[in-house]
């Protein structure tokens, strides 16, 4: 694909912020069916509280109620405190728009939709989700191009997924947004004389993906892989001062979550009884199980012609166009990881792959419509087309079906393909 | 019209689909090596290894057909349809009918020539029947025979469009097909079918690229009405090979001659024509069908298990056989216009996809059948296009991924058909239920 010439990068750019404006329209404006609250939410919704009533020092003490709820056998998996950045955040939110305003009652009618806890969370979600398109079209406009980035950016715009972690109070949007800031600022850093301050990026995402949720474990094994043979996957080439940034990143993260924890003990006390309570929940066992293949036929269900666009895309990074064989290198790692997790599968973690599966998808209609003589409409074409079904697909399963977790089971009721 | 006229020795037709003019010599090596992979899939498909032991609905009925043929002789074939109409008006769900000919008359032949005299079992519901019921036996054989020919006709099919290696690689694809392997357990007609679809796009093609030879002329006419004769989705690969003729002539992939189009129209009639006989005239066998079609709407089991969007098919592929899900689409992203062979592959699925996914609560991943072997070759396509960056070691790296596609696709057949053993449907539900991600209550 040809690179944009002056004379049309007005167009290019008035293109851009089209397409972002759409995406932030369809993650701020609420067109999701389910309204009421979800059980993770309502535990989110508790530590804000909690933090709203004695403030930040608050941390440890709910670690330790934490703690001590689940020494009670009978108790289920809760989600933990310490995915400090969510909560933290969802209670600056709440201090900065409502204040000292008290909780609603969620009894009445409506009543979650005017919590201050609950709206907070839910607008850091949304913010993060916006922040998402922001760095995909910037990540894959400085990787690949501006007919590529404007490709990224139109089906990360319409990413179902996305949406709909946008328009919850739901972490996965926030932990794969700093996913993808750690993965830019790694690439950035690794480029032949990158500029030190994105070594500092690279930390400071790095720190914000620990500090969001603890599956940042899979994307830092991926950041690992691609440290150590990033060159040959062209990628860039990393040194010590690569692993020092990651190192100091995860490490202050720690150290802030031990601080917030008010100790180590704690810090790793709460995370093992949240595995332990997890694989022990009968939630988990209906439907985080499967082989290897489940996020393929998850994402298949849920996105189905961008995923095969985007397996397309990976066969031809592997063969043709390796510009984006980092990105196919980040996802297989991580997929691997996640994949092995006993009774932990579910779709609402993969929005981690949304941007590699998204830039493969653009590369591959790229690729289509570059055989053409109108290339550049063509692939238009193709573009609108991808994003009017993921649009739809968004619809179907989250508006006219009222979806909320995401198990298998509940897309293919969606999809009447299990009654 | 420009269509139809016969083409034969002008310059209308520049760049058929590439016939292979100089066929390197296949060595001794490379046969033996095909023996042995063809030997394998015949031992996967004979050799009873499959989880659900019971009888399906199906079967049944296809049982008391053939027990029907073999007691009143094949002239009672118009009372037998006759027999259907009565019955299906009667009642609420659909049941197949016996204008399934080939399938029956041949499970009939069988029962015939190797149980002339046994009775059949009287209880269906007892223990081990599928092994002691002349009839059942009868209907399992001709599905495994049917099977295996189609494993032989893949080979064939891949080495006439891809050479030896693609044979080799095809085969051994073919012989470790989950699908494949399941269809030829059980007294299904899919694996029938899905031979014959195949036997009629390998001989479109070879018409294509022989124009007006009377040998291939008259193979694909036979083809044609035998596929007529064997089950009601025919109706589905005849408008995919129409399209595919169609396409030829508009992408010049091959000489379309006249007499392609006679042959093409004929062949159907022919079959069509013996079917009617068959079900006792045009009203009964029109009839045959309406009723099929109108009851199977209707139908609980239909409208509970065969529903679902446009990429249904893939979803239930993915289950299937992901990894060799994935390399096809890999391949069909690859193509090019100057991949014509893989184009034509392409096309036939594309074509039948596009009416299959449209039959309301009519999917299941049986009717795919068909698609086993083009898959299967795009998959080969893009292993092969993988391998060619190992260098030296190619052949040795498109082994060994062939090698893994086929162990997988038989862990899959192990997973989905012998540990589940709730059922031998392969619904969506089944599928899931079986690889974990659905939980039976």
């Amino acid at each position: 694909m040809e690179a944009a010439s002056p004379a049309s990068k007005l167009k290019l750019w008035s293109l851009a912020a089209l397409l972002l404006l759409i995406g932030c329209a369809v993650r701020i404006l609420p067109w999701t069916s389910f309204t009421g609250m979800a059980y993770d939410e309502s535990w989110y919704r508790k530590y804000v509280h909690a933090l709203d009533h004695d403030g930040l020092a608050a941390f440890p003490d709910i670690c330790t109620a934490y703690l001590a709820d689940g020494q009670d056998e009978k108790t289920i998996a809760k989600v933990p405190p310490l995915r400090a950045l969510f909560v933290t955040t969802g209670y600056w939110w709440k201090r900065a728009q409502f204040g000292d305003a008290p909780p609603a009652d969620l009894d009445a009618e409506g009543g979650p939709a005017r919590d201050p806890a609950l709206i907070s969370l839910h607008h850091v979600a949304t913010f993060f989700g916006c922040l998402g398109v922001l760095i995909a079209w910037i990540f894959s406009r400085r990787l690949l191009g501006e007919i590529e980035g404007l490709a990224v950016l139109a089906l990360s715009a319409c990413s179902p997924l996305l949406i709909h972690t946008s328009q919850h109070a739901l972490i996965d949007g926030i932990y794969s947004t700093c996913a993808l800031l750690a993965l830019w600022t790694l690439w950035e850093s690794m480029k032949a004389h990158a500029n030190p301050a994105w070594f500092a990026a690279y930390a400071c995402s790095f720190s914000l993906l620990v500090l969001a949720k603890e599956n940042a474990l899979f994307p830092a094994a991926a950041f690992a892989v691609l440290m150590l043979f990033g060159q040959h996957f062209g990628f860039g080439r990393a040194d010590r001062r690569h692993w020092f940034a990651a190192i100091i990143g995860g490490l202050s993260a720690i150290v802030i979550l031990t601080i917030a924890a008010g100790d180590l003990r704690t810090l790793i006390d709460v995370y093992l009884l949240f595995i332990r309570k997890v694989q022990a929940l009968p939630y988990a066992h209906e439907t985080g199980d499967g082989p290897w293949s489940r996020y393929l036929i998850d994402l298949i269900i849920l996105t189905p012609a961008t995923l095969c666009f985007a397996l397309g895309g990976s066969f031809r990074a592997l063969t043709e166009d390796r510009r984006a064989l980092g990105l196919l290198v980040f996802l297989a790692v991580s997929y691997v990881a996640m994949c092995n997790v006993r009774y932990g599968m579910n779709l609402r973690y993969t929005t981690i792959w949304d941007f590699p599966l998204r830039t493969l998808a653009a590369l591959q209609a790229i690729a289509i419509a570059a055989r053409f003589r109108h290339s550049r409409a063509l692939l238009a074409v193709l573009i609108a087309g991808l994003c009017a079904i993921d649009l739809a697909q968004y619809r179907h399963f989250f508006v006219k079906y009222r979806l909320y977790e995401l198990p298998t089971e509940d897309l293919l009721r969606a999809e009447k393909m299990a009654k | 019209m420009k269509l139809l006229e016969d083409c034969t020795g002008s310059t209308a037709v520049p760049e058929p689909i590439p016939a292979p003019k100089i066929i390197p010599r296949t060595t001794s090596s490379i046969w033996i090596a095909a023996i042995c992979i063809f030997a394998i899939g015949c031992f996967l498909r004979i050799h009873p290894w499959m989880g659900f032991k019971g009888i399906g609905f199906d079967e049944a009925l296809y049982r008391g057909y053939v027990e029907a043929l073999h007691e009143r002789g094949f002239s009672n074939m118009p009372q037998l349809s006759a027999a259907f109409l009565e019955k299906q008006s009667k009642i609420d769900g659909a049941i197949l009918p016996p204008t399934r000919f080939i399938y029956i008359a041949l499970a009939t032949t069988w029962r015939n020539t190797f149980f002339a005299d046994a009775p059949g079992e009287p209880d269906l519901r007892a223990p081990d029947v599928a092994r002691k019921d002349p009839a059942l036996i009868s209907l399992r054989s001709v599905s495994c025979l049917f099977t295996i020919l189609t494993l032989l006709l893949s080979g064939i099919f891949a080495r006439r469009i891809g050479g030896d290696r693609a044979m080799l690689g095809v085969l051994a694809l073919m012989a470790c097909a989950p699908t494949q392997l399941h269809m030829s357990q059980h007294g299904l007609i899919d694996g029938v079918f899905a031979f014959f679809a195949l036997t009629n796009v390998w001989l479109l093609m070879e018409n294509l690229r022989n124009p007006d030879d009377g040998r291939w002329q008259t193979a694909y006419a036979t083809a044609l009405a035998i596929m007529v004769l064997t089950k009601e989705n025919a109706a589905f690969v005849y408008v995919a090979l129409t399209g595919l003729i169609l396409i030829a002539w508009w992408q010049k992939w091959g000489a379309l001659t006249r007499r392609l189009v006679l042959t093409h129209i004929v062949g159907a009639l022919i079959g069509g024509t013996i079917l009617t006989v068959l079900a006792g005239g045009p009203q009964e066998c029109l009839a045959i069908y309406l009723l099929l079609k109108a009851k199977a709407q209707t139908m609980p089991y239909a409208i509970r298990t065969g529903d679902g969007p446009w990429f249904r098919y893939l979803v239930d592929l993915m289950c299937a056989s992901p990894l060799t899900l994935l390399f096809a689409i890999g391949a069909i992203f690859h193509l090019t216009k100057e991949k014509r062979l893989q184009l034509y592959l392409v096309a036939f699925i594309g074509i039948s996809y596009t009416m299959m996914c449209n039959v309301k609560y009519g999917m299941n991943l049986r009717y795919t059948n068909m698609w086993d072997m083009p898959l299967r070759f795009l998959a080969f396509t893009q292993v092969a296009a993988i391998s060619t960056r190992f260098g030296k070691k190619e052949n040795v790296a498109l082994i060994a991924i062939v090698a893994a596609l086929a162990a997988f696709d038989l862990h899959q057949y192990d997973v989905l058909f012998v540990q589940f053993d709730k059922d031998y449907e392969m619904v969506s539900a089944n599928l899931l239920h079986a690889l974990k991600i659905l939980k039976l209550n």
